[in-house]
């Protein structure tokens, strides 16, 4: 196996599942162009062998939102034709936003990397708005294993996001 | 950190501590300098993870795995690379030192190429075990000869410097020219142009050697 292979390999086993989700999320499930975009966006990664530079951190950032402008160029020229214009896909519809959209991407990929009982009281106690108490009593432990496990996953998400470039 | 406050800064900053918990919290915050840190730590979080799209929310939460792409791509980028490469490598555009003098006497002419030019030919390598390849193509230019070459290495990344050099070894013994020496960092094609000040019937054979000097691929015009 060439190094260029090995390379390629490497990326494709640390990526492609994570670049393949957001792909199918931005097709809107179609598999297809899911894989070309990923295929598209492997290539790119090879041509810039820079990206990959372990000094530069996770090359995540750098993937999803070439992964979102090759989707991008791919819905303009798309859009031309008539004929396919109906499978618009909305959140690409504003191209001024796409760190923002790639940022909320890769919250969304720190939180799957998160154990399930992190994920779980995070869910509780930031997006259902749950107290302590509330918590505690839906998940059937007590409030300090809630409040330990919301500190844990909170540095846990830290982590993950600044492994992926992400600050506040 | 301390008195049963250990865990609190991260349920307080997402607005999950019940009034009186929040307000004792606020109250021992005050005083101590490693809650406050935590708290610092982790206030832009809740920021971000308002960030997440709401249609996101339920596969994220239950740690769904992302659905395995059908089949690897690797095989298909794999052939974009090979054909990329036949049609198109990256170029550095190098003229060397030996070359300068004559450049500078030709002026712009040294670059015209007079015929038309012969095919790229393969080096060979000095063993099986040499982890490089590289082709070349010569062509008469005014006042010696234009080197097209192209060398990629195959070996593994490991991290190691590496220079490689590339010589023109004139016939009868004379001093080779060095025609230019590149780092091997990347897996990619390193592409060099030079001009080199010897007729092509002069060259003896090109060579690519390692830093030490040690002969690693020759080509034969």
């Amino acid at each position: 196996m060439g190094a260029d292979e090995q390379l390629l390999r490497v990326l494709h086993d640390e990526h492609a599942p994570a670049l393949w989700g957001y792909a199918m999320r931005l097709t809107g499930g179609d598999a297809g162009r899911a894989q070309d975009a990923v295929q598209e966006t492997l290539l790119r990664a090879w041509r810039h062998p820079d990206v990959l530079d372990d000094g530069r951190g996770s090359p995540r950032p750098w993937l999803f939102t070439t992964l979102r402008n090759v989707l991008i160029d791919e819905w303009r020229a798309r859009k031309i034709r008539p004929e396919v214009v109906t499978d618009e896909l909305p959140e690409l519809s504003t191209p001024d936003h796409a760190d923002a959209a790639v940022q909320s991407w890769l919250v969304a990929d720190a939180l799957r990397q998160l154990s399930p009982q992190h994920r779980e009281v995070l869910l509780e106690c930031y997006y259902r708005g749950c107290s302590v108490a509330q918590a505690a009593q839906r998940l059937g432990v007590p409030p300090g294993t809630v409040k330990s496990r919301t500190y844990y996953a909170l540095r846990a998400l830290r982590l993950a996001l600044e492994e992926r470039g992400v600050t506040a | 950190m301390t008195d049963g406050f250990a865990h609190d800064a991260a349920p307080y900053v997402l607005g999950a501590l019940g009034p009186e918990d929040r307000r004792a919290f606020e109250e021992h915050l005050e005083g101590c300098a490693p809650c406050q840190a935590e708290v610092r730590g982790f206030a832009g979080l809740p920021g971000l993870l308002s960030r997440l799209p709401a249609g996101e929310l339920p596969a994220a939460l239950a740690g769904e795995a992302e659905p395995p792409g059908p089949v690897s791509v690797v095989p298909a980028v794999m052939a974009r690379i090979r054909s990329e490469r036949r049609s198109r490598t990256r170029r550095a555009v190098l003229v060397a030192a030996a070359a300068a003098v004559i450049a500078g006497a030709a002026g712009a002419a040294a670059t015209e190429v007079l015929d038309r030019p012969a095919a790229a030919v393969a080096f060979t390598p000095a063993s099986a075990e040499v982890p490089a390849s590289a082709e070349a193509r010569l062509t008469d230019v005014p006042g010696g000869t234009r080197i097209d070459m192209t060398c990629r290495y195959e070996g593994e990344l490991d991290g190691r410097a590496r220079e490689y050099v590339l010589l023109a070894v004139p016939k009868g013994g004379g001093e080779p020219a060095r025609l230019g020496s590149w780092p091997v960092l990347t897996a990619a094609d390193y592409g060099m142009v030079v001009v080199v000040p010897m007729p092509r019937g002069q060259i003896d054979r090109l060579q690519v050697t390692n830093a030490t000097g040690r002969s690693l691929l020759t080509l034969r015009p």
